[in-house]
């Protein structure tokens, strides 16, 4: 017979999973607005960013409550470990489609600048890594995390293009430095949900196998 | 070098195999916990190292239990200096109806100490070691029934640590205190350590998690999973640890 528990812990899954549905619709409708220039898609974006900490803050007082009354250890510890560190990241995540609309608003006011298309690439990239964490955390698959990590390192790629050239940009055309600015800084907000989704990838390894996949290169030898 | 080690042990009680082909290796001046649910044969493991259960009618051993380096199991293995050896405390405290000084004596006496002095100075150094000298030493002389259950069961590990064991079997030790007496005989347990190896069979997980070195997890007489408790408990290795440590089995 399933336990009041392990219920509770399947429940804080599903919750986790709504929270981060809720957080892909952001960064999706972050990217319509900017392709579209679309401000009805900011508004979407800032009104779920309410409902987004909201959740962040009832998961982990419900990490903190299952916690501190079934002591769990085991996968269910680790899974409690996970759950409390992907809500934090999901939440930044949100808290970046948030900012990236800040910098849309005033893109969509002010057409001087040449994006090119390099902005939507890693866009797509940037969601698509976030969309296969969040399958990977569904259905608890390590299959696509070697994918995101592969998927990082084109971001950061891409990430340092688009900031040279902002930079030859506002060389060329120093009046219009404010834009490229905001360019630079949604390039920027994009690679940080790259690493997130890295992150989240990296908790499922943890969750699935036990063992830690951050920073291969700087373990201590035990 | 491990201080016990159990080759290939297999225990019978008649008919009914308890122990089943176990292998362990017990690191000295550690603490090791097995866990399991009831009936799995933690407790019978337990009492193959100082030879308890050949108390029982009909039971039958094969295989090795090594203390250092000896093998335990020879029928003409001398039991007492065993027995001395390796202490035993139990699920409840079983002091003597007797003082409390006598309680600690009485090892001692049993193994030949007469001299007065230096049974004295036993008790002292047991009492302190078991951390009861200060609230006792003014009524050594007093039945130890009248203690508390905490008191009464660090005194029986005084009366172990009176005869100088070298290891310290420990059978449930606080299923009969309530939790603020279990921390303190935990505690007891970690400063002991220093000096003793100690084998703990417990219901209660998150005590072998809290104080044990080692953890060995055993299922209808097999001994499924034996490591680090730290490993034990966050990453185990078998799905049948799994489940029991989370719950799902058991």
């Amino acid at each position: 017979m399933e336990k009041h528990y392990h219920r509770e812990l399947e429940s804080l899954k599903s919750q986790l999973l709504g929270m981060a549905r809720k957080v892909q619709g952001m960064l999706s409708n972050s990217i319509a607005a900017l392709t579209s220039l679309d401000a009805g898609k900011i508004e979407e974006v800032n009104s779920s960013e309410h409902d987004v900490n909201l959740l962040e803050i009832e998961i982990d007082g419900q990490c903190l409550k299952l916690i501190a009354l079934y002591q769990p250890v085991g996968q269910d510890l680790r899974l409690l470990n996970i759950v409390s560190k992907i809500n934090n990241d999901l939440e930044r995540v949100g808290d970046e489609a948030v900012n990236i609309c800040e910098r849309v608003c005033r893109l969509i006011k002010d057409p001087r600048l040449e994006r090119g298309d390099l902005l939507p690439q890693m866009y797509d990239i940037a969601k698509e890594m976030l969309d296969k964490a969040i399958v990977s955390l569904e259905k608890n698959d390590l299959t696509v995390a070697d994918d995101i990590f592969r998927q990082e390192d084109i971001l950061d790629d891409l990430n340092r293009r688009m900031t040279r050239d902002a930079i030859e940009q506002i060389k060329r055309r120093p009046e219009i430095t404010d834009l490229a600015l905001d360019i630079i800084s949604i390039s920027h907000r994009l690679e940080r949900i790259g690493d997130m989704a890295v992150n989240i990838a990296e908790d499922i390894i943890f969750f699935i196998t036990g063992e830690d996949a951050r920073h291969p290169h700087d373990k201590v030898k035990s | 070098m491990s201080k016990i080690s159990v080759e290939n042990l297999n225990l019978y009680y008649q008919d009914f195999h308890a122990l089943r082909g176990v292998n362990v290796e017990i690191a000295p001046t550690m603490i090791t916990s097995m866990i399991g649910p009831s009936g799995c044969g933690k407790s019978t493991l337990l009492r193959t190292f100082n030879r308890m259960n050949d108390l029982v009618d009909g039971v039958r051993v094969d295989g090795k239990i090594l203390i250092d380096g000896d093998n335990i199991l020879p029928a003409q293995y001398d039991l007492v200096s065993l027995r001395k050896k390796v202490g035993m405390v139990f699920q409840r405290p079983n002091p003597f109806p007797m003082s409390i000084a006598s309680n600690i004596k009485f090892g001692l006496e049993v193994h030949g100490v007469v001299r007065k002095d230096a049974l004295d100075a036993t008790v002292e150094d047991a009492l302190r070691a078991v951390s009861l000298w200060d609230e006792l030493k003014d009524r050594l002389s007093c039945s130890a029934l009248g203690l508390s259950l905490e008191q009464q069961q660090r005194l029986c590990i005084a009366r172990l640590i009176a005869v100088k064991p070298e290891i310290l079997l420990m059978d449930e030790p606080c299923s009969a205190l309530d939790p603020i007496a279990t921390e303190r005989v935990e505690e007891l347990m970690i400063e002991l350590k220093a000096n003793y190896t100690i084998v703990i069979v417990t219901h209660n997980m998150q005590q072998a998690a809290r104080i044990s070195d080692y953890t060995g997890f055993m299922w209808l007489g097999e001994l499924v999973e034996f490591g680090r408790t730290d490993g034990m408990f966050t990453n185990p290795k078998e799905k049948l640890t799994q489940d029991y440590i989370t719950g799902r089995a058991g």
